[in-house]
């Protein structure tokens, strides 16, 4: 083979502009999630968490085409899994989130080997099922830390956790949380498997004709998601307190604005999402608070944005981000495209550095 | 030299439908075989078979002498089964250079700069390079049926399947493509190939395999079997 100075770019212009803005912006946020206004750190964690839960969703339909209405499983999971090592084995809470997220992913070992077996709509389903049966189950557990259906409390005296301590903590940990499950989204798609990811999102046989390993993908990625998924539960009702089977196990009030969020913001980008559920939050924000011109309902608000999702999937396939990147075919926030640069065979210039 | 690929009594039915029937045949290392047939004939589900797409209803396929019958379609990769799709199957968020980089990172398991000059390596022989940075979905039929030849050459196959890569080209781009076919059999990829085409399929194939009704009709020296009654009668009054 002809020896040649061919490489590969990654970043572009657009990328290290925005990446530098998304940067800038969590700085920001950061700032507020360490001042004193309770208010903006619960909008902070609400936004934080979605963002988690939107991408991680995302990662799994856009990516590897599990289309899944049970992830409110693993925030349930999560979330009770944060009850019993706080209340019941009297753990720190903010600590109690990793063994919580560590417990999802072992869940998700027997949910993917069940689940895997169904296709398409009946993935979907079976996931949605599996979410309901973990909720039953959680109900009959009457005994302490658990209480059944009628419920809970995280523990968390003042004493040990001062309220605006506590708000600060959560803040800061969903922030964290959110720029890491971003960042590891981000890195697995730049990634040699984030490449066959791509491929299987475009065309699941012809990506199995070239060599990848479908199933085991498909499972890696169950996996991350199921992880952060519960993580993300765990720190919402850090914030939250009150734990219940029937909202931490909810499909309406988890997975539905979930869709709603990544369909709207871009599926099969890593952006969209993001961009989705902030969006999501910021409106939502203005039009079920008193000072907006039109006022909603939080019922009303998810029919109506589910409308406008139901229009994006329809005439927008890839969303917001997606309809932005059909104009501009480089903008980019993460450096995840390869762009050829084919070398001058005669003019021997420059390193030939590997990469991919 | 051995058979590379044998079918044996190879069936496939969908539902009550018999596409299959008991087909045999073999391809020798090194060899290049040609495969013609009407349409619904069951040459694109014999290939399907052979890469591992679906299974067959009944009967084995041996790659290498090793029965692959239960392997799925990424495992016959990685083995060296490199096949074109008739349907072209395009990622078309990628480019068409990272298109080709799945094919050399995952069917030739190479990383870093050795996929990325192998799958430039292809780029170039298939004549797709100038397109390198252009997404897949932007390209024409035609160059989505280059572009299936690219990546199945960046997987760096033993054996070679391609379905109908020719329809649809003038003379001119036949005649290229005939020249690169004939450059990887030269480079020692064994190859399947299903044309409607017939006097390309003369210029590269050394033997003719002639299906129709999911069995084998004829099969010998190429310009035998074309020119053979059970041929003519299958194609009669559709002159090529
Ligand atoms: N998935 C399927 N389900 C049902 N029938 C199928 C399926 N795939 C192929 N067939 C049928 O099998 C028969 C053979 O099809 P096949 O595509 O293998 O023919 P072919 O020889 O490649 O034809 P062509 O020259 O038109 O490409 C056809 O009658 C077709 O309708
Ligand atoms: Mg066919």
């Amino acid at each position: 083979m002809i020896r040649t100075q061919n490489h590969v770019q990654r970043a572009t212009g657009t990328s290290k502009l925005l990446g530098g803005l998304a940067a800038l912006l969590v700085a920001w946020l950061a700032v507020l999630a360490t001042g004193d206004v309770a208010s903006t750190q619960t909008k902070i964690v609400e936004m934080c968490v979605f963002v988690v839960l939107a991408s991680m969703w995302n990662l799994l339909a856009g990516y590897t085409g599990l289309v899944s209405i049970g992830q409110q499983a693993f925030v349930g999971i999560g979330t009770y899994a944060l009850v019993v090592f706080a209340n019941g084995y009297d753990q720190d809470i903010y600590f109690s989130v990793l063994p919580a997220a560590l417990i999802a992913l072992v869940a998700a070992v027997p949910i993917a080997l069940l689940a895997f077996r169904l296709r398409g709509g009946y993935f979907a389903i079976g996931m949605w099922v599996i979410a309901e049966v973990v909720r039953l189950l959680v109900k009959q557990y009457k005994a302490d830390p658990i209480k059944g259906g009628s419920g809970t409390s995280l523990n968390v005296p003042v004493s040990l956790y001062p309220k605006v301590d506590r708000f600060q903590t959560t803040a800061l940990i969903a922030l964290a949380l959110a720029v890491v499950a971003v960042s590891v989204v981000a890195l697995l798609l730049r990634s040699r498997v984030g490449l066959s990811l791509q491929a299987v999102r475009d065309n699941e046989a012809g990506a199995a004709g070239l060599g990848v390993n479908v199933y085991r993908e498909r499972f890696f990625v169950f996996m991350i998601a199921a992880l952060f998924t519960g993580a993300a539960g765990a720190v919402w009702y850090l914030l939250k307190i009150r734990v219940q089977p029937d909202t931490a196990f909810s499909v309406g009030d988890w997975t539905a604005p979930i869709v709603v969020m990544v369909v709207i913001g871009g599926i099969g980008t890593v952006e969209g999402p993001v961009i989705g559920a902030v969006l999501w939050y910021l409106v939502r924000d203005y039009v079920t608070s008193s000072d907006s011109v039109i006022h909603f309902s939080d019922e009303w608000y998810l029919i109506y944005t589910g409308l406008i999702a139901l229009i994006v999937a329809l005439y927008a396939q890839r969303g917001l981000w997606g309809a932005l990147q059909d104009r501009f075919p480089r903008l980019q926030v993460f450096p995840i495209q390869r762009r050829l640069v084919v070398g001058d065979e005669v003019a021997v210039r420059g390193e030939d550095e590997g990469n991919g | 030299m051995g058979a590379v690929i044998e079918v044996d009594a190879v069936s496939k039915r969908f539902g009550a439908l018999a596409v299959i029937e008991e087909l045999s045949f073999s391809l020798e290392e090194g060899e290049a075989l040609g495969v013609v047939g009407p349409n619904g004939a069951g040459k694109t589900t014999t290939l399907n078979m052979i890469a591992g797409d679906f299974r067959p209803s009944g009967g084995s396929i041996r790659f290498d002498g090793q029965d692959v019958t239960g392997f799925s379609a990424y495992r016959r990769c990685k083995l060296g089964i490199g096949r074109t799709s008739q349907i072209p199957r395009p990622f078309e968020g990628l480019t068409v250079f990272e298109n080709v980089l799945v094919g050399a990172s995952f069917g030739g398991a190479h990383r870093g700069h050795v996929a990325r000059d192998l799958a430039v390596d292809a780029l170039r022989r298939t004549g797709m390079i100038s397109k390198a940075n252009v997404r897949a979905g932007q390209l024409t039929l035609l160059e989505r049926k280059r572009l299936e030849l690219s990546r199945a050459l960046a997987a760096e196959p033993k054996v070679l399947l391609l379905d109908e890569i020719a329809g649809g080209l003038t003379d001119g781009e036949v005649q290229e493509l005939v020249e690169t076919i004939k450059s990887i059999h030269a480079s020692g990829v064994s190859v399947i190939w299903i044309e409607h085409i017939v006097h390309a399929l003369l210029k590269v194939v050394d033997r003719m395999l002639a299906m129709d009704c999911g069995r084998v009709l004829v099969q010998g020296d190429p310009h035998e079997v074309m020119a053979s009654d059970e041929v003519k009668n299958v194609y009669l009054g559709s002159e090529d």
